[in-house]
């Protein structure tokens, strides 16, 4: 029987007459990463609230570690480690000032330095944090995340926004993390890092989840494989065919080609993340 | 929550609020300020007096009396001319001394004498004067006629009547620079609960087992502190503890309650730094209104007593400057503690809205 860490029924949270979560209903396996993806204002932020105790929901429950979250907030919260979107550090504090307030907090006795080592922030772990790049204080944020070795770790546009060196260390971050059994719910609107990191992903759109699947199944179920294939007319001119993989006749519509054309090029092609959100939605996910 | 936990949150409040150089600079600085003004500033009062008299002929016993009392006599032109300079608190004083006067005390007859007292006259000088001017009255009598005097004072005061208490500037001040220490801490505090929602650390806070009142006592009690411990710095390093010293820091206590419940209004009322300078502007000029009636007696008008400040201000007044008793302020005790809870309690429902 598979153990789940999060299990969200009915979630609902509306501001005003805005409602920005409707129903939602989902589970996070133990040691998973969970993509939720969605543009801008899609509800992912409110989730996010609600499951970390932030905010109530209006109707519907969540347990995290088998406990409802309004009702064992606290108790919830010591087992969970929040990366916000936005730098929420003490800058006037160094980094190690952070990371030792929240261990405080949390009652552990975390090796800080090692932590830092492991963001590769140990250099600068005694400066204080207002002279941090935006790279340097979003490995920070993900380190103070980890400060109470959580059971459960909320990432939020982990690598937003960031050079690839440093998007790069967070993302092995996480999954070093995962590694070690602690499951991972990964808010983004960047497909390609839901695609690489998450073991399973959601489509939340206008506060609804739209589909919820592995991405290779997503794929599977909704994108079709292409063969491109960069042809030679006569006169040296080039030109584009594509091939659908997954018809009845491909084989013998590749075979037909090779015979009849100057093939150049032939590259296969698998839908993106992003062009299964936009086939089932109708939006981007960016935006 | 634990001791733990609000202990690491006190000592990340002192960090911050500490490595703000405005704040930082600001309670030292001001601390050291204070002390040095009220060392500075003169510790006596001049007691020479002058009064100012108009009488045609002037006795020689009562110039001589007055003399040795070191009162100097300002002789005037006329009655009209003696009510003016006194009315301009040239005088503390002064005295309408004419020939029917004279005359009345030299036959022995019941006599009325005209003593104007300008209206700023310390309390204890009108006392002092009346007392010498019935004293030399009396030898003027014994000299003149030989009879006991028989003499009624027809006691004038010119201007508005703010008679106040004979006391060195810098003890007048004290009080001041007292509630001055406590109700800037309105915008230390409300900077630094402003500057967590601002910046989004208060979240962070909250996902950790911090709870939303856990954070709310830690705040409320690094201000009470930080309040308290400035203002009693101050009194004890200028002497102001040394009477009734449990009377006086239980009033700094209950002040400080007020102003931390004032700091957690302002923070929920503004939008960053700005918003919060701009609020504590205002409650501290409001707050600071009363002291003026204690450094120029009668300035401050009775609506003033609507302010909590006026119970911090006068409580310490009368306790420093005059040793008043737990009964004598005991009024005032309960109406800031009422003022404080209030407060306290408005602040932090208020703050709360806002925090979810």
């Amino acid at each position: 029987m598979t153990t789940h860490s999060i299990v969200a029924q009915d979630l609902t949270y509306a501001y005003g007459d805005n409602t920005a979560v409707d129903h939602i209903s989902f589970e996070v396996g133990e040691g998973e990463i969970f993509g939720y993806l969605g543009p801008n204002g899609a509800g992912k932020s409110t989730t996010v609230k609600m499951l970390t105790g932030q905010i109530r929901p209006k109707q519907g429950k969540a347990t995290l570690l088998g406990m409802d979250i309004v009702r064992e907030t606290n108790k919830v919260q010591a087992f969970i480690g929040v990366a916000f979107e936005t730098a929420n550090l003490y800058g006037q504090m160094s980094a190690v000032e952070n990371l030792t307030l929240f261990a405080r907090l949390y009652g552990v006795k975390a090796d800080v330095h090692a932590l830092l080592e492991k963001v590769g922030l140990d250099g600068r772990a005694k400066e204080r944090v207002e002279g941090y790049s935006k790279g340097m204080k979003q490995r920070l944020m993900v380190a103070r995340a980890l400060v109470n070795h959580p059971r459960i770790l909320f990432l939020d546009e982990p690598t937003e926004g960031l050079d690839p060196v440093s998007a790069q260390a967070i993302r092995d971050l996480i999954r070093e993390t995962r590694a070690g059994g602690t499951t991972v719910f990964l808010t983004t609107h960047d497909m390609v890092e839901a695609d690489k990191l998450s073991d399973r992903v959601a489509f939340i759109n206008q506060g609804r989840i739209a589909a919820i699947d592995t991405p290779h199944r997503l794929k599977q179920q909704y994108g079709k494989r292409l063969l491109k294939v960069e042809v030679e007319d006569g006169g040296g001119r080039l030109a584009a065919r594509e091939i659908t993989l997954d018809a009845s006749d491909t084989g013998e519509t590749v075979k037909r080609l090779f015979e009849r054309e100057k093939v150049v090029t032939v590259h296969s092609e698998e839908a993106t993340l992003e062009d299964i959100f936009i086939q089932i939605t109708g939006r981007r996910l960016a935006g | 929550m634990n001791a733990r936990v609000l202990g690491a949150l006190l000592r990340k409040d002192l960090t911050l609020y500490f490595r703000n150089r405005f704040f930082a600079y600001i309670t030292i600085v001001g601390l050291v300020v204070y002390v040095a003004l009220y060392t500075l500033l003169p510790s006596t009062v001049d007691e020479s007096l002058t009064l100012g008299v108009y009488a045609p002929t002037l006795p020689d016993a009562f110039i001589s009396f007055l003399g040795g009392n070191d009162i100097t006599i300002a002789p005037q032109e006329s009655d009209e001319a003696l009510q003016q300079a006194v009315a301009d608190s040239k005088y503390a004083a002064g005295v309408v001394l004419t020939g029917d006067v004279i005359s009345g005390i030299m036959r022995g007859d019941a006599t009325s004498v005209t003593v104007y007292f300008a209206s700023d006259a310390p309390q204890e000088i009108v006392d002092a004067l009346r007392t010498v001017l019935r004293l030399a009255f009396n030898e003027l009598s014994y000299t003149l006629g030989g009879d006991p005097l028989r003499l009624e004072f027809s006691e004038q005061i010119i201007g508005p009547d703010m008679t106040g208490q004979q006391l060195a500037l810098r003890d007048r001040l004290l009080p001041l620079m007292a509630i001055m220490v406590l109700v800037m801490e309105t915008m230390g505090l409300g900077s630094l609960i402003a500057d967590e929602v601002e910046t989004g650390t208060l979240r962070a806070l909250l996902v950790t087992p911090v709870t939303v009142p856990g954070l709310f006592t830690g705040k409320a009690i690094f201000g009470l502190l930080q309040a308290f411990i400035q203002a009693a710095l101050l009194l004890g390093l200028t002497g102001g503890l040394a009477t009734e010293p449990l009377l006086v820091l239980i009033t700094l206590l209950l002040s400080a309650l007020v102003v931390v419940g004032l700091a957690f209004l302002i923070a929920s009322a503004s939008r960053g730094m700005m918003g919060v300078m701009a609020w504590s502007v205002l409650v501290i000029i409001l707050m600071m209104i009363p002291s003026y009636g204690v450094v120029f007696p009668g300035v401050a008008s009775n609506w003033a007593q609507i302010l909590p400040s006026y119970y911090m201000l006068d409580t310490i007044h009368q306790v420093v400057n005059f040793g008043a008793s737990w009964n004598a302020v005991g009024g005032n005790l309960v109406i800031l503690l009422v003022a404080g809870v209030a407060l306290m309690t408005a602040g932090v429902v208020v703050m709360e809205r806002k925090v979810r």
